[in-house]
C-alpha cells in the first residue's frame, strides 16, 4: 500500500460528494417540473485493495479505497404510473364531455333567458286569445308574430347545435394532430432510451419525459401501455399499436357522410377504435349526443308543423280562404317558417270552422288544445317532449360532471401518492446538502492532514539540499 | 408519509379551487334567488319547474279568457235587461189599448209607442262590444238585425246560431254569447210555432191601429211568452257568469298551489345559503392562512 493512496481515497470522496451534491441540485432545480421524479446518487464503497487472491504483502488485510457513485437512481413509484394513465384517460373523456355538454346546456336552456318551451307556451296562449277574439286583427297579428318567433327559435337552436358539431371537427382534427406528434416524440424518445440503456447509462430524465408524453397520450386517447418499464414499450389504442418501440403509427381524419370527421389509421385506412380520453369524448358529443338531441328537436318541430297544419287546413280564414297551411309544410327544426299566405295577410289565419263566420274561434280553440294533446310519436305532448329533452341534456351534463369530478379526485389522489414517493422535497434536499457538504469538508480535511503528514516525511526526513 | 413540495402546493390549490367553486355556486344561488340555475343543477327539479311554469302560463291564459267572457256576458245581460224593459213598456201600451175605453187617437199614440219600442229593441239587439255584435252568433262583424217597418216580417236576421265557446279551464268551456235567433225566436228557433218578437210587436202595433181587440189579446199573450223566455235567458246568462266566477276561483287556487310548488322546487333557501356561505368563507380563510404559514416553512429558512 502506498502512502499516497490516502490522497486518492480522499479524492474519491470529494468527487462522489460533489456528484451527490450535483444530483441534489438537479432535484432542487426540478422541484416544480411536471413529471420529474426525484433522483438519488447511490454511494457505495470502492473495491478494496488488494483484490482478493493477490499477494497481500505487509498489509493486515483488505484496505478500503474510498467511495464512488455507483448509479443515479430514479425514484420508483410502482404501478402508480399505470393507474395514473388510466385515470387520466377517464378524466380526459369525462371532462371533455362535461365541457361540451355545458355549452349545449347553455344553448338549450339559457340561464335567465327564454327557452323554446316558453315560446311554445306563448304560441298556444295567442291561439287561445284568438279563440276569444277571432274577428280581432290584432289577435291574429299576435298569433302570426308568435308563430314566426317560435319557428325562428327552432331554427336558431338547431343551427347552434349543428355549429357545435361543426366546431368539434376542428377540435378533433387538433387532437389527432397532437396525438400524432406525441406518438412520434414517444417513438423518438424510445430510441434514445434504447441507445442510452445499451450503453449502460441511466436515462432518468428521458424516462421522465416519456412518462409525461405517455400520460398526455392516455389523457387524449385512453391508450394503454403494455410492458411499461420495457425499453421498447407498446402503446395500445383499441387493439392496435399507436407506438411500438421506436415506430409510431399515425392517425388521420376522414370526413364522413354527415360532414363529421372520423378517425382512421393512416397505414391501412381502418377505423380507429377510440374508447377513451378527450378524443372519445369529442367523438361521443359530435356523433352521438348532438345527433340525438337534434333528432328529438326535429321530431318536436315536425310534429308541431304537421298537427297545427292539419287543424289549420280544415279551418276558414276571415277572408273565406281554407286549406291554408300555418307553417310551411314538411319543415324540420332547421328550416321551420310560417306559411307565405299568412305572412302576406293575417286574415288567412283559420280560426273558424266554416266560411263567413268571423265570430267563430272554434278552430283556434282546437289548435290551442294541441298544448296538452298527446301528439308526439311517443304519446307525450309537445311541451312534455321539450321538457324531456331539457331533462335529458340536464341529466347528461350532470352525470358527466359528476364522473369528471370523481375522475379528478382519483387522479389527484394518485398524483399525491406518486408525488409522495417520487416528488422533490426541498427540506430533504437541504438536509442531504448539509450532509454532503460536511462529508466534502471532512474529505478535504483528510486531504489536508495527509498533505501535512507527507510534508513531515518530505521536509524533516529529507532536508533541503 | 413523505411529503414533497409539489404535494403541498397541489393540495392547497385543489382545496382553494373547491372552496372557490362552492362560494361561486352559493353566490349564484343568492344572486338569482334560485337553487336551480341550469337543468344540470337538478334535472328532475328543472323539468318539474318547467312543467309548473308552463301550467302557470296556461292558467294565466284561462284567467284572461274568463275575464273576457265575463265582460261579454255582462254586456249581454245588460242588453237583455234593456230589451226586457222595452218589451214590458210595449206590453203596457198593448194593455192600455186592450182595456177598451181608448179611442182611435189614443190607440194610434199607443201604436206609435209600440213602434218606437220595436225600433229601440232592434237597436239593443244590435249592441256591440268594440265592433263585435253580441247577438249575431258567429257573424259578429255586421249588425245582425235590420228593420224595415213596411216589410213583413219587419225585421230580418242575418246572423247565425253559432255559440262562442271560451276555454276557462283544461277542456272546460263556457258559451259567452246568445245567438240572436234564440233570443228573439227568429223563425221559431227557440219555440217553434211562436212568431218572433219583432213580428209580435208589429202585429200588436197593427191591431192597435185597427182596433182588433182579439188580435191585441193574442199579441199580448205572445209577448208574455217572449218575456218569460227572455227572463229565462237572463237567468241562463247569470248562471254562466257564476260558472265563470267559480272557474276564476278555481284558477286562482290552482295558480296559488302551482306558485307554491314552483317556489319549493326551484327557489333557493336564502337562510341556508347564507349560513353555508359563511362556512365556506371560513374554510377559504383558514386554507389561505395555512397557505401563508406553509409558504414560509422550510429548512431553507433556518439555514441562512
Amino acid at each position: 500500500m502506498s502512502s499516497f493512496s490516502i490522497i486518492t481515497t480522499a479524492l474519491t470522496s470529494l468527487q462522489a460528494h460533489f456528484q451527490a451534491m450535483d444530483t441534489a441540485g438537479h432535484n432542487v432545480a426540478n422541484v416544480n417540473t411536471p413529471g420529474f421524479r426525484r433522483q438519488e446518487a447511490i454511494l457505495s464503497s470502492r473495491s478494496p485493495y488488494p483484490p482478493p487472491g493477490t499477494a497481500e504483502g505487509t498489509m493486515g488485510g483488505l484496505v478500503g479505497t474510498g467511495v464512488e457513485v455507483s448509479m443515479v437512481r430514479r425514484a420508483q413509484d410502482g404501478y402508480l404510473g399505470l393507474h395514473l394513465r388510466t385515470t387520466a384517460g377517464q378524466l380526459g373523456q369525462w371532462s371533455t364531455l362535461n365541457n361540451a355538454l355545458k355549452e349545449i346546456e347553455a344553448i338549450v336552456a339559457p340561464s335567465g333567458g327564454e327557452n323554446l318551451g316558453m315560446l311554445l307556451d306563448r304560441f298556444w296562449d295567442t291561439w287561445q286569445t284568438l279563440s276569444t277574439r277571432p274577428d280581432d286583427l290584432s289577435a291574429r297579428v299576435q298569433v302570426r308574430a308568435e308563430g314566426v318567433a317560435l319557428a325562428a327559435a327552432f331554427g336558431d337552436l338547431s343551427q347552434k347545435l349543428q355549429s357545435q358539431a361543426a366546431q368539434l371537427n376542428l377540435v378533433i382534427k387538433g387532437s389527432v394532430d397532437e396525438i400524432n406528434r406525441l406518438a412520434q416524440e414517444t417513438a423518438d424518445l424510445n430510441r434514445q432510451i434504447a441507445v442510452a440503456t445499451a450503453e449502460g447509462k441511466q436515462p432518468n430524465d428521458l424516462l421522465d419525459q416519456r412518462d409525461t408524453l405517455l400520460t398526455r397520450l392516455s389523457e387524449l386517447t385512453g391508450a394503454t401501455l403494455i410492458a411499461p418499464e420495457n425499453a421498447l414499450p407498446i402503446l395500445n389504442l383499441g387493439g392496435r399499436s399507436l407506438v411500438q418501440g421506436q415506430v409510431a403509427f399515425a392517425l388521420t381524419t376522414v370526413e364522413g357522410a354527415s360532414g363529421n370527421l372520423e378517425v382512421h389509421w393512416q397505414e391501412d385506412g381502418a377505423l380507429a377504435q377510440v374508447s377513451g380520453g378527450e378524443l372519445a369524448g369529442q367523438l361521443q358529443v359530435q356523433q352521438q349526443l348532438i345527433p340525438q338531441y337534434l333528432g328529438e328537436l326535429d321530431t318536436i318541430a315536425s310534429t308541431l308543423v304537421a298537427e297545427v297544419n292539419s287543424l289549420h287546413q280544415a279551418g276558414f280564414g276571415l277572408d273565406g280562404t281554407t286549406g291554408v297551411n300555418f307553417f310551411t309544410p314538411g319543415s324540420t327544426a332547421a328550416n321551420m317558417s310560417v306559411d307565405d299566405a299568412l305572412l302576406a295577410d293575417v286574415r288567412a289565419i283559420a280560426a273558424a270552422a266554416a266560411g263567413d263566420s268571423p265570430g267563430d274561434g272554434s278552430v283556434a280553440l282546437s289548435i290551442a288544445g294541441l298544448r296538452n294533446s298527446s301528439v308526439m310519436p311517443g304519446g307525450e305532448s309537445l311541451g312534455l317532449a321539450w321538457r324531456n329533452l331539457l331533462g335529458q341534456v340536464g341529466t347528461d351534463t350532470q352525470v358527466s360532471g359528476e364522473n369528471a369530478q370523481a375522475a379528478q379526485l382519483l387522479n389527484d389522489q394518485l398524483l399525491m401518492q406518486q408525488q409522495s414517493l417520487a416528488g422533490v422535497s426541498l427540506d430533504e434536499e437541504m438536509a442531504q446538502m448539509i450532509q454532503f457538504q460536511h462529508a466534502y469538508d471532512a474529505a478535504a480535511r483528510v486531504l489536508t492532514t495527509a498533505d501535512e503528514m507527507l510534508s513531515t516525511i518530505i521536509e524533516r526526513m529529507a532536508p533541503p539540499v | 408519509m413523505r411529503v414533497s413540495n409539489s404535494m403541498i402546493s397541489h393540495n392547497l390549490l385543489s382545496h382553494l379551487g373547491q372552496t372557490t367553486e362552492n362560494l361561486l355556486r352559493l353566490q349564484e344561488q343568492m344572486a338569482s334567488g334560485l337553487k336551480i340555475n341550469r337543468p344540470s343543477d337538478d334535472p328532475m327539479g328543472a323539468v318539474r319547474a318547467a312543467a309548473v311554469r308552463s301550467a302557470l302560463a296556461e292558467v294565466a291564459q284561462y284567467q284572461k279568457n274568463a275575464e273576457e267572457g265575463k265582460d261579454l256576458l255582462a254586456m249581454t245581460d245588460s242588453a237583455l235587461a234593456e230589451i226586457v224593459e222595452l218589451v214590458r213598456q210595449a206590453r203596457d201600451s198593448g194593455l192600455a189599448g186592450v182595456t177598451g175605453t181608448s179611442d182611435a187617437a189614443t190607440r194610434e199614440a199607443l201604436a206609435r209607442n209600440v213602434e218606437q219600442m220595436l225600433e229601440s229593441i232592434v237597436r239593443a239587439a244590435n249592441s256591440d262590444r268594440a265592433g263585435r255584435f253580441l247577438f249575431g252568433g258567429y257573424k259578429t262583424n255586421a249588425a245582425p238585425f235590420s228593420l224595415d217597418q213596411s216589410d213583413t216580417p219587419p225585421v230580418t236576421y242575418s246572423g247565425d246560431s253559432g255559440a262562442a265557446l271560451f276555454e276557462v279551464g283544461r277542456s272546460s268551456t263556457v258559451a259567452v254569447n246568445l245567438a240572436g235567433d234564440q233570443v228573439f225566436n227568429m223563425n221559431g228557433a227557440a219555440e217553434p210555432g211562436l212568431s218572433d218578437l219583432f213580428s209580435t210587436l208589429d202585429s200588436l202595433k197593427d191591431s192597435l191601429l185597427s182596433g182588433d181587440a182579439a188580435q191585441m189579446q193574442t199579441s199580448l199573450d205572445e209577448i208574455d211568452q217572449h218575456l218569460s223566455h227572455l227572463l229565462s235567458l237572463r237567468a241562463e246568462v247569470g248562471a254562466r257568469g257564476q260558472g265563470i266566477e267559480l272557474a276564476l276561483n278555481r284558477l286562482s287556487d290552482t295558480e296559488f298551489s302551482l306558485k307554491d310548488s314552483l317556489s319549493r322546487t326551484e327557489d333557493a333557501d336564502l337562510a341556508k345559503a347564507v349560513v353555508e356561505l359563511q362556512a365556506q368563507q371560513n374554510i377559504y380563510q383558514a386554507t389561505a392562512a395555512i397557505a401563508s404559514v406553509l409558504a414560509q416553512m422550510g429548512l431553507l429558512e433556518f439555514l441562512r
